[in-house]
């Protein structure tokens, strides 16, 4: 209950973009995981399933070999780029959301020191706390998101390796 | 002769008649005029001795007046002594008394300047509190209580502490009267209203102003936003002693006056100026296309779906179509790098079409950033002027560079987010359909490649 007070407290200081940053946080990690499931659990069944596929189907003609080579690991390199692209575009928008958080707390800074001047510095404080908490959230979340897209990233590489060459294999 | 004539008006006349007539009685003689002068000096003096006598006469009257009022002044004097004397008497007495008073008085006297000062008080809290809308007697009560001269009655006393009394039970109370409610565009409606103790006043969703220089309660011209509104509807049509949640303003009415001032989205947009009007352009050209883009993809990658439920008929209206129609109108070739070649074709022009606009939305959301930026540094250049002219002594003048500078940054940004997300949706979606117009491809090449093989054996 205190975590949960302590995290709308924090919410609360930075804003309505940092609601928007928890928002496409949540998107992402989901994302990250859904890939994860998929590498881990998905994929090998996925994958024994079209090789086994492609041994029932490849005949002797090499060229036909070859095109419905393409049809199937087309297939399965499909479902494995499926939300990567998008996983890669939500980090480069965090940092985006942080610096509209930043902004827009300005906006709320200038606000205030037009109805109480600059003598003030209390006032000032919630829009500054909003302009910061937006940029810093945005960059953390980033920045812990990285180095699993790069990973996700370099599975989807290896992966497809993997396949071409088992496909090579059966042939 | 002249000098000796002028008090007498009557000689005068003799006079002339003398001169005048002196020619005409030249041929009488001097006996004659004689014997007038000298009648005439007779008459004169008889006339002058009556005079004197009269004279005479009345100047034993004054001086017998004059007694008269010697005697009746020196009588005042007498009379004026003895009130003298009885008029400070009368002050000895006074002096007593008022001693006398004042010790009686003692300790009141103090109650009653304490008296006057809390009604002072109270009259400018009343004036000021909403609670005087519901109970505008009370104004008067509180008026005549703080300026009365007098010492004030046991009466008057309970009648103050009566009314802050109700002023404190006010404060506690939700409470509904009718009252005329004068709009912004200052036509006045008599509507129920609804007081939250001294804090607000809302009728329907509306929030209330009291403008105590006028006693009216007044429209704000600018409402809050929505949840709030809301809230104070629930408050209005609430019955009875249920509970429901209602925003108020703690500040007695000036945050929401505050509100008045603070700029709407509108302004906020207005303060963007020319660079903020071409972002938004940039932003809804890029949307629209999104918009016509998914539209498109998604009818063709409905009618795809249902070619390949079906791929018995080649329907003309999408990509898989068209490729099984060329397929098929090249199926005698029995050329296999030929009809791979044919099928490219047709699938390059598909693929072209399904890229198209793409590129459009990336830049798009490229340049909105950059225009934002672009916008913070007129906005800037603006500020800096307006220092080099005026100084830095006032803010306000540096406000709308200032607030360009932040807008625009703001409208780049909220233009370019969903540009960029929307991109990279499209552009999956288009690999996703791209790939999947090859694999079919690819199969139905196979496919025939194997009914060749068949032929062929």
């Amino acid at each position: 209950m205190e975590v949960l007070s302590k995290l709308s407290d924090f919410l609360d200081a930075g804003g309505d973009v940092l609601w928007v940053i928890l928002a496409v946080t949540i998107w992402l990690w989901c994302l990250i995981v859904e890939r994860y499931w998929f590498f881990l659990r998905e994929l090998p069944e996925n994958r024994s399933g079209q090789l086994d596929h492609w041994r029932e189907v490849h005949s002797g003609s090499r060229w036909f070999n070859q095109q419905k080579r393409r049809q199937l690991f087309s297939e399965v390199e499909c479902s494995m780029l499926r939300n990567l692209k998008l996983i890669t575009v939500l980090i480069a928008l965090l940092p985006m959301l942080g610096l509209l958080g930043t902004v827009t707390g300005m906006i709320q800074v200038f606000d205030v020191m037009a109805y109480m001047g600059s003598g003030n510095p209390r006032a000032m404080a919630d829009g500054v706390s909003a302009a910061t908490i937006p940029t810093m959230a945005g960059m953390v979340v980033a920045i812990l998101a990285i180095p699993f897209a790069t990973e996700l990233n370099r599975r989807y590489q290896r992966e497809r390796r993997r396949l071409h060459t088992a496909m090579s294999r059966a042939e | 002769m002249k000098a000796m004539i002028r008090p007498f008006k009557g000689w005068t006349f003799a006079a002339l008649a003398v001169v005048f007539s002196a020619p005409i009685l030249a041929q009488d003689s001097l006996e004659a005029l004689y014997q007038k002068v000298s009648a005439d000096a007779r008459a004169e003096a008889a006339y002058n001795s009556t005079r004197e006598q009269e004279f005479l006469a009345r100047a034993n009257e004054r001086e017998q007046m004059l007694e008269d009022v010697k005697a009746q002044l020196a009588a005042e004097e007498r009379r004026r002594e003895e009130m003298k004397i009885v008029f400070d008497e009368n002050e000895t007495v006074l002096s007593d008394l008022t001693e006398q008073l004042d010790r009686r008085v003692g300790n009141l006297g103090e109650l009653f300047g304490v008296f006057r000062q809390v009604a002072g008080d109270m009259q400018s809290i009343f004036f000021d509190s909403i609670v005087s809308a519901e109970f505008p007697d009370r104004l008067d009560t509180i008026e005549r209580l703080a300026e009365a001269e007098e010492v004030p009655t046991i009466p008057e006393m309970q009648e103050l502490w009566s009314v802050m009394l109700q002023e404190i039970a006010e404060s506690g109370n939700v409470s509904r009267f009718d009252s005329d409610v004068i709009q912004a565009s200052g036509e006045t409606y008599s509507a129920p209203v609804v007081r939250v103790g001294t804090f607000n006043v809302i009728t329907g969703d509306t929030y209330l102003d009291y403008e105590s220089s006028t006693q009216e309660l007044v429209e704000l011209p600018r409402q809050p936003s929505g949840s709030v509104r809301s809230s104070a509807e629930d408050l209005y049509s609430a019955a009875g002693d249920t509970t429901v949640p209602f925003a108020l303003d703690p500040s007695r009415g000036s945050l929401l006056g505050l509100l008045v001032q603070s700029p709407s989205l509108g302004e906020r947009v207005q303060q963007g100026k020319e660079v903020g009007y071409a972002i938004i352009v940039v932003g809804v050209i890029g949307m629209l296309i999104v918009i016509e883009r998914l539209i498109k993809l998604a009818r063709v990658s409905k009618r795809m779906r249902r070619q390949l439920k079906d791929m018995e008929h080649a329907e003309n209206d999408n990509p898989l179509g068209r490729m099984m129609q060329a397929y098929y109108e090249n199926k005698h070739l029995n050329d296999l790098d030929a009809l791979s070649k044919k099928l490219e074709e047709v699938i390059f022009k598909d693929l072209a079409e399904l890229r198209r606009g793409l590129s459009i939305i990336k830049v798009l959301a490229a340049i909105a950033p950059l225009m934002g930026l672009l916008g913070t540094v007129t906005g800037m250049i603006g500020t800096f002027q307006a220092i080099t002219l005026f100084g830095t002594g006032d803010p306000k003048l540096m406000a709308g560079g200032i607030s360009q500078a932040l807008i625009t940054t703001v409208l780049g940004l909220v233009v370019a987010i969903p540009l960029l997300l929307s991109s990279s949706l499209l552009s999956s979606r288009v690999q996703r359909l791209s790939k999947m117009i090859g694999e079919q491809a690819s199969g139905m090449i196979a496919d025939k490649a194997v009914d060749i093989a068949k032929t062929k054996a």
